[in-house]
């Protein structure tokens, strides 16, 4: 599995080529936008783009879909049926797509938006806006980011130590880390920032 | 990516070391692995996909290579050189580092999460969208470095030096903080409380 991430500054979101060398194919995750860096990073290694996995339809998230489906014929999946006026296939919790010679197992975990979602391929988790790096995603209450917080723990943060937690904004983490040192999965976060927020993207 | 493979001992959860069906801890020749994986870290080019989770690397220089998608979980480096070195996607989590020198590196999109920092100089490099989350950091500068989007919450700072450093977008929220020096650095555009998320 080789990962390439892009920096977007439309939105300050990461992109994610996720390339399989031996079947030589790629997907990639949350495509904030596609420019001449990930097309070059693509054709570079002779991929052949087949998938597009959208953590939540954010506009910062999925705005590059356009463009990239133009160029390739690539089946898009998403919570929703349909992201950026494209059809998707939905997912739900537990599903696990085989695509490009990877297995994606799919995990739901609501609290940032309804849809989101975090995608497991090996030991590399996508987790979107639902963690980041020492937070959890933005809520627009203090039940959702409860249930968020819930949510991660249940699903997210049992899995291995080592596993690697690639967000959608910002530097990765692994789930040891994050497991302790995240003040987002601290007791009383949720009632102390919610009501606080000053943006929401 | 390195491997994310388990230790084949039965119980074990770690990680296989490099071309290894076991961990570090559970390999017939642990000396022998981390030979072989010292002489991939000192080739000129640098190395991809090292799994070197709990390895110990002492006295060495593997000044100005290139690593990418590299695991140094929970290892340990003391007095090793990686003057002007670039690490990308690389994780340090819970590693240890003792007199060492990452000056004039380039770090990007590194986790340096829970990691133990003690008396090592990240001058003038480039540290990029790199997580010290819970880091325990003393002793240490990062003078003129660029840190852009990068985060440190949670963690322990203590004399420490960040003096005419890019702290764009910076998160800076340690649990502990003691004896820090900004001065010359672009302190109003970190992020120092949680009510200011920008994500």
């Amino acid at each position: 599995m080789k990962i390439y991430q892009h920096y977007s500054l439309y939105g300050f979101s990461n992109v994610y080529l996720v390339g399989n060398d031996q079947t030589g194919e790629a997907l990639v995750i949350d495509p904030a936008e596609m420019n001449a860096s990930i097309l070059g990073h693509i054709e570079k290694n002779g991929y052949d783009l087949k998938a597009v996995f959208v953590t939540h339809n954010h506009p910062h998230h999925v705005r590059g879909l356009k463009t990239m489906l133009k160029i390739y014929d690539a089946s898009v999946y998403a919570a929703n049926a349909q992201v950026a006026g494209f059809p998707c296939t939905p997912l739900r919790d537990g599903d696990v797509i085989e695509t490009c010679g990877f297995s994606v197992e799919v995990y739901s975990v609501p609290g940032h938006s309804p849809d989101s979602l975090v995608f497991r391929i090996d030991g590399a988790l996508f987790t979107g806006d639902a963690l980041h790096a020492g937070l959890i995603g933005k809520t627009l209450s203090s039940y959702n980011a409860l249930t968020l917080a819930d949510r991660l723990k249940a699903r997210i943060l049992d899995q291995a130590d080592e596993f690697i937690i690639l967000p959608g904004h910002g530097p990765p983490s692994t789930v040891g880390t994050e497991r302790r040192y995240n003040v987002g999965l601290e007791p009383g976060y949720a009632e102390r920032t919610s009501s606080r927020y000053d943006f929401f993207v | 990516m390195h491997s994310f493979k388990r230790c084949a001992k039965s119980g074990c959860s770690s990680l296989c070391f490099q071309d290894s069906e076991t961990c570090l801890a559970h390999h017939p020749d642990p000396a022998a692995a981390m030979a072989a994986v010292q002489a991939l870290m000192a080739q000129e080019k640098g190395c991809k996909d090292l799994s070197a989770s709990g390895a110990a690397f002492e006295g060495l220089d593997f000044t100005r290579r290139k690593y990418i998608g590299c695991s140094f979980v929970g290892a340990s480096f003391r007095n090793v050189l990686f003057t002007g070195c670039t690490f990308l996607l690389c994780f340090f989590d819970r590693a240890s580092f003792e007199a060492c020198d990452f000056s004039g590196s380039n770090v990007q999109f590194g986790s340096f999460g829970g990691a133990s920092i003690g008396n090592v100089s990240f001058e003038s490099s480039e540290l990029i969208h790199c997580n010290f989350d819970g880091a325990r950091i003393n002793e240490s500068t990062f003078n003129g470095s660029n840190l852009y989007d990068s985060r440190f919450i949670l963690g322990d700072v203590r004399s420490c030096d960040l003096e005419n450093c890019d702290l764009k977008r910076v998160y800076f929220i340690p649990a502990k903080e003691a004896e820090v020096s900004f001065k010359g650095s672009n302190t109003m555009e970190t992020i120092q409380d949680l009510e200011h998320l920008y994500i």
